[in-house]
Parts: structure tokens; sequence; C-alpha cells
């Protein structure tokens, strides 16, 4: 075991996987599934609720980049995926931001623009749910509400 | 570090994973290249597949246990593969 730490040591090309013949690709496909099945059906309910949060995290992120010219994200959806991810009734949501539900759901559904006291209650409310989980900087709500309103601009 | 996106599957494979010669070795000037690389592909998969993502690689002979050691890979035919709970045991360690 310890020669081949050693081994590992002064290697400086840790792997290389690019010439894997098409047998072996298959053989190994057909095993990676098996192996994900397996893995799905064992999967908590808080695992897949933490990979859905993270997957947000990064999506939200990834919208403000620069190079993201694209509309493919937009605010209502980040924060309809947010709401599904964590509550099955929105105005369960609504309730625990101390909001109006039936504005809620009109920002939700695009047909209200969100105020300044639901961004504010939407970063707390997301700092919270973040606080043990992840870093994230949950005032990205603002900054990509505010990146939104100035590419329509 | 390159890999490919095997969409239908919904994994990333790395095909390429290399250090810098200074970042080998006991006197490396950097430690967890390799941690931050693997991080990095773990974390594309979360990102596009979510709580389907997975990361595959195929390592030289000798680094199988290393990978498995190390970041919680297993072992699936001539590949090492992790799927969510290593992803984001990865991600929560390297972010």
């Amino acid at each position: 075991m310890k020669s081949q730490v050693k081994d590992f040591e002064i290697l400086y090309e840790v792997m290389d996987s690019r010439h894997a013949t098409f047998a072996d690709k298959l053989a190994d496909g057909k095993l990676i599934l098996e192996a994900r099945k397996k893995q799905m059906a064992q999967l908590s309910p808080e695992l897949i609720l933490e990979a859905g949060l993270i997957q947000l995290k990064l999506q939200m992120e990834e919208s403000l980049k620069p190079e993201q010219t694209t509309n493919s994200y937009s605010f209502i959806n980040f924060l309809q995926e947010y709401s599904s991810i964590l509550y099955s009734d929105t105005d369960i949501f609504a309730k625990d931001l101390s909001i109006d539900s039936t504005f809620l759901n009109k920002v939700l559904e695009g047909e209200e623009e969100p105020n300044d006291e639901l961004l504010t209650k939407l970063i707390a409310h997301t700092e919270h749910t973040f606080k043990n989980l992840i870093n994230f900087k949950a005032a990205i709500w603002y900054d990509i509400y505010t990146q939104e309103k100035t590419r329509k601009v | 570090m390159s890999f490919e996106i095997v969409d239908v599957e919904m994994r990333i494979h790395i095909r390429l994973l290399t250090s810098s010669r200074e970042n080998v070795g006991k006197s490396k000037l950097y430690d967890g290249i390799v941690g931050n690389l693997l991080a990095y592909a773990a974390q594309r998969a979360l990102f596009l597949y979510g709580n389907m993502g997975f990361v595959s690689l195929t390592p030289k002979t000798q680094l199988v246990s290393n990978y498995m050691d190390k970041y919680n890979m297993y072992i699936t035919g001539k590949t090492l593969s992790m799927g969510l709970p290593e992803i984001l045991g990865l991600l929560k360690k390297y972010s």
C-alpha cells in the first residue's frame, strides 16, 4: 500500500482514460447503471432535498455570469423552483415568509412584480435554509432580480 | 482536466486529470489540486442533473485504492464512480 502512495506522488499525470476501448465503456456503462439504480433506491429524502437546493444555488450563480446572455434563467423560475423544492403548498411558503399568499402566488405566476418586502424576507429565508448546508450569498435574489430588470431596459 | 458529458446517462466521465510537476510529491507547491478538480466535475454533474448526477473516471491501476480511500469512489468495472452522497461530500469539502 505504501509503495502505491509513493507511485501516486511521483506521477504527474494521475489518470488518463481517453484510450478506453468501446467494449470497456459498454461493459462499465452497464455496471454504472446497476450501481446507480441501487444507490438511487437508497437515497434519503434529506439528501435529495439537499441536492435540489445546491443545484438551485449553482444555477442561480451561473445566471449572473457575464457570458450568460440568454434568458433561460429568470427570477420567477428560480423562485418557483425554490418553493417547489421546499414546499408542496405555496400557502405554507407564504406563511413562513410572512407574506400575503395571494400576492406570493401572483408573483410566482408572473402577474405581480416582487416588492422590497418579499425580496428581503426571501433573502432571510434563504440564509436560514442554507445556513448549515453550504456557503451561499442569499442576497443573490436581489442581484438576479435587478440584472433581469436591467436586461429588459 | 478533460471530461465528457454523457447526457443520456446523466453522467460526467473524466477523461484526463493531471497536475503540474511542481504540484506533486512531498515538496508540492499546492495541495488538494486533484480534489478540487474532482469537485469541479462533481459540481457540474450536480448543476446539470441534480440528484441524478454521477461522475466516473478510469484511473491508473495503482491509484484505484487512493481514489477509493480519499474520495469515496467505488468500483464499477474498470471505472470508478461516485453518486450523490459522494458528490455532496466532495462539494462540501472543497467549496
